[in-house]
């Protein structure tokens, strides 16, 4: 037990009081962390030597990539040796099997060629589906599950089963089970059939119809139209919006109209599969940063500023960065003020993609820009889908008026496909006039409650010793398994007890990071969220995936 | 340009044909045109690195990646991702696994483990003929006829990718870092072989059979993993 000494011009040790060095080091990292002085660390550790010691060693055992409030874990080596070990298993099953009786099931003729087709090529590489057949299959009980009632808070799962060991599957319509739903995107709890938003939505269809039958820029723009790209742009603190019927078009169709073979675009490691496309569509110049890392970031864009155009050597036209609110497969929040600071250094143009941030983030349900207190008018386009949060589907992006109106009149998705039904774009309005006032409805508190609910299942999830990525106020909780063939078993388990979870491996994560994912939703009670926290409990001693032990576990009781 | 509109090197100013040239290193040139060394960074090799050439005219996006995230301890240099990535919905986790796996946390000792229990089962067995000499060569040709047939022969990968076949033809060897040469785990797996031949050639008591056979596999194995023989096939052998 030390003696803390005197250090001047310090708020943290009252003079009077003895605090081991233990505890002197988590004060001081909690100021670090909460008010980011990071010369207070500087000046402690010279004057309390045994403290700054304490300070330069990493944080947890096991070796983890700091980004500052998220602490990325990684697997024990003994776990990382079961995995490989699964896997090997697998595939020399799999080898074995299929030397013997080709791929397909026994007794079948699943042939590469179609019948009496003899000399023609193959059509498909037979071993490139190996995984799919050896791996995949074992597993594809966990994936596809077919449900038979909204995705709320809960959701009717029906069972599906395989008489043929995961070739074919057939759907048991008798059999159906609620369970608490943890696997749809569903923030705000708008995915519901009945309320205010469902009775606009339905209302609607009595004037105007199901379908517009024609473009945008045809014949195809109606009263609702306009009306939901004011409240879009109202919503966000922007001058317009343009909408479109799909998210995933929205970034895809309208990357390559702001970008061309001209600019330079720096974008996030994880960025979704829309962004990537739309990119390599633009034939932009994309170099590539690591997730959520400014520093990074800043050496990238310096490097490929100074570098030129590829062959010419010519300045860029024009410097995008492109990142994602909240990163779907992570559950990191974006480091907004960094990356901003970054933006406005080397006057960059930010291109923020919100699809899980809008409606969910912030005090006022606004994104990430609200969760930072930012100034939505520094954001050059703000992207985001209404699919999430408001229980409804299409994309937006909303910026200052000219960019708009280069939108409407170049972009691709409003030229070609047919227009936003009613329905959706009703749902829409109301959904988003019941955020912006309190009057109006319960958007408000849904936000509320969601932030809540997020808040709480990291934190008791934690404190079971899970391992558990991404920031603390971000709705998407990635539970890490890390081994392909645990998925299995914890969403069979979960299923029983009556939680509906979705198991993420590869190809959507890398091949040794395999994860479930809950998405919090506000139609979550507290009492669904403990009855997870506990079935997770119960599981994960036998399944070992308590990956997180002791290192500075928080087990102070949770207050809701 | 310069020095042809000029006529050449010796037209430089205060030069004549006598005296002794030397270039902006100091370093005497007889007047051979000498190619210059562009910098290389370490860990990735000029001819396979994607950074370094440039292909705009197909329209495809270049990305060239942060470095990985699996053992960082192991890769310090910025390793480049693949020229084409794939699209899958919510984020792409991994395009190729083959290309990265080896270098995952934990996989050399899995390795070397899996080896080592192979090699004591081998040693258990009560059969005469399975002398400590016939078990050590048994163990080193055969861990090198299984490396040889999935890392050298094996072509493309086990699973679907989206990059429109470009390691369709590759062997897992090529496949791996992306080609980039002289990586921690293309290392790990050329001195493997060598450190068993050691191994056997001590248990053989350096006997001339055990020789033969010891030095013929090990040279099945090492010369693929040659870097001048990236994407090479003898004879068109196990090209398509």
């Amino acid at each position: 037990m030390g003696l803390a000494r005197n250090v001047e011009n310090s708020d943290l040790m009252i003079k009077d009081t003895i605090r081991t060095i233990g505890q002197v080091t988590e004060i001081v990292k909690e100021t670090w962390r909460s008010q980011g002085d990071h010369l207070l660390a500087k000046r402690v550790a010279q004057a309390m030597p045994k403290v700054g010691k304490r300070l330069r060693k990493k944080t947890t055992s096991s070796p983890a990539r700091n980004y500052g409030h998220e602490d990325l874990i990684q697997a024990p080596w003994y776990m990382r040796f079961a995995g490989y070990f699964c896997h090997f298993m697998l595939f020399a099953v799999g080898f074995f099997r299929e030397s013997i009786w080709g791929h397909g099931p026994i007794n079948s003729e699943l042939k590469i060629c179609e019948k009496n087709r003899d000399g023609y090529s193959p059509m498909y590489i037979g071993f490139e589906g190996f995984y799919i057949r050896n791996v995949f299959r074992r597993l594809a009980h966990c994936f596809r599950t077919p449900i038979a009632s909204a995705p709320g808070g809960e959701v009717d799962v029906l069972e599906h089963y395989s008489e043929n060991a995961g070739w074919t599957f057939n759907i048991n319509q008798n059999h159906m089970k609620t369970c608490i739903n943890f696997g749809s995107y569903n923030y705000l709890g708008y995915a519901q059939t009945s309320g205010p938003c469902t009775a606009a939505a339905i209302q609607s269809i009595q004037t105007s119809g199901l379908t517009s039958s024609s473009a945008r820029q045809e014949l195809g723009t109606l009263s609702y139209h306009r009306q939901l790209e004011t409240t879009v742009s109202e919503f966000l603190g922007k001058e317009d919006a343009i909408t479109f019927g799909m998210g995933f078009a929205t970034n895809v169709l309208n990357i390559p109209r702001l970008m061309d073979k001209r600019t330079l675009v720096i974008s996030d490691e994880k960025n979704h599969a829309s962004l990537i496309l739309g990119l390599r569509l633009s034939g932009a110049t994309v170099r590539v940063f690591q997730h959520n890392n400014p520093e990074h970031l800043e050496r990238v864009l310096r490097k490929a500023m100074l570098h030129g155009q590829p062959r010419t050597r010519r300045p860029f036209k024009k410097v995008f960065i492109v990142v994602e609110g909240v990163y779907s497969m992570e559950g990191t929040i974006v480091r907004l003020p960094e990356i901003m600071a970054i933006k406005k250094k080397y006057k960059a143009y930010l291109y923020l993609d919100e699809a899980h941030s809008v409606g969910a983030m912030g005090p006022n349900g606004r994104g990430v820009v609200d969760y930072y207190g930012l100034n939505p008018k520094d954001i050059d386009i703000m992207m985001g889908t209404f699919t999430k949060s408001f229980g409804s589907a299409g994309g937006y992006i909303a910026g200052s008026k000219r960019l708009i109106d280069h939108l409407r009149a170049n972009s691709q998705a409003n030229t070609y496909p047919t227009s936003m039904s009613a329905p959706v774009a009703n749902q829409i309005i109301e959904a988003m006039k019941q955020i912006m006032d309190k009057d109006h409805g319960d958007g408000m508190e849904r936000v509320r409650v969601l932030a809540r609910n997020s808040k709480y299942i990291r934190r008791r999830l934690k404190q079971l010793g899970l391992v558990v990525y991404g920031h603390d106020d971000s709705p998407v909780v990635p539970v890490m398994l890390f081994v392909t063939t645990k998925i299995s078993y914890l969403l069979g388990e979960m299923k029983k007890k009556g939680i509906a979870l979705v198991g993420v491996g590869y190809p959507a994560t890398k091949i040794s990071h395999e994860r479930s994912r809950l998405c919090v939703s506000s139609s979550h009670s507290k009492e669904m969220l403990d009855y997870c926290v506990n079935a997770f409990d119960e599981i994960a001693d036998k399944m070992n995936i308590r990956y997180n032990r002791g290192a500075h576990l928080d087990m102070s009781e949770v207050q809701y | 340009m310069d020095q042809f509109q000029s006529g050449g090197r010796t037209a430089k100013k205060g030069r004549s044909d006598r005296e002794e040239r030397r270039d902006r290193r100091g370093q005497l040139n007889e007047g051979k045109w000498t190619k210059t060394k562009l910098p290389q960074r370490k860990g990735t090799h000029r001819l396979t690195d994607p950074a370094m050439t440039w292909d705009i005219y197909h329209g495809l996006a270049y990305v060239v990646g942060g470095a990985f995230n699996l053992c960082s301890t192991c890769l310090e240099s910025v390793v480049p991702s693949p020229p084409l990535l794939m699209m899958m919905p919510g984020g792409h986790g991994n395009e190729n696994p083959n290309t990265n796996y080896m270098n995952g946390r934990g996989f050399w000792i899995f390795y070397l483990l899996v080896l080592g229990g192979v090699h004591i089962i081998l040693l258990s067995v009560p059969v005469s003929l399975f002398s400590v000499a016939w078990v050590w060569t048994l163990t080193h040709v055969g861990h090198n006829a299984i490396q040889f047939w999935f890392l050298h022969w094996m072509k493309s990968h086990p699973w679907i990718t989206f990059d429109q076949g470009s390691n369709r033809r590759l062997t897992h060897w090529e496949q791996i870092d992306h080609g980039v040469q002289y990586t921690p785990t293309r290392k790990f797996l050329t001195i493997l072989p060598i450190m068993l031949y050691i191994l056997a050639s001590g248990y053989t008591r350096y006997d001339k059979i055990h020789f033969a056979i010891n030095t013929l596999s090990l040279a099945s194995v090492l010369i693929p993993k040659l870097p001048w023989f990236h994407k090479v096939r003898l004879f068109g052998i196990n090209k398509y």
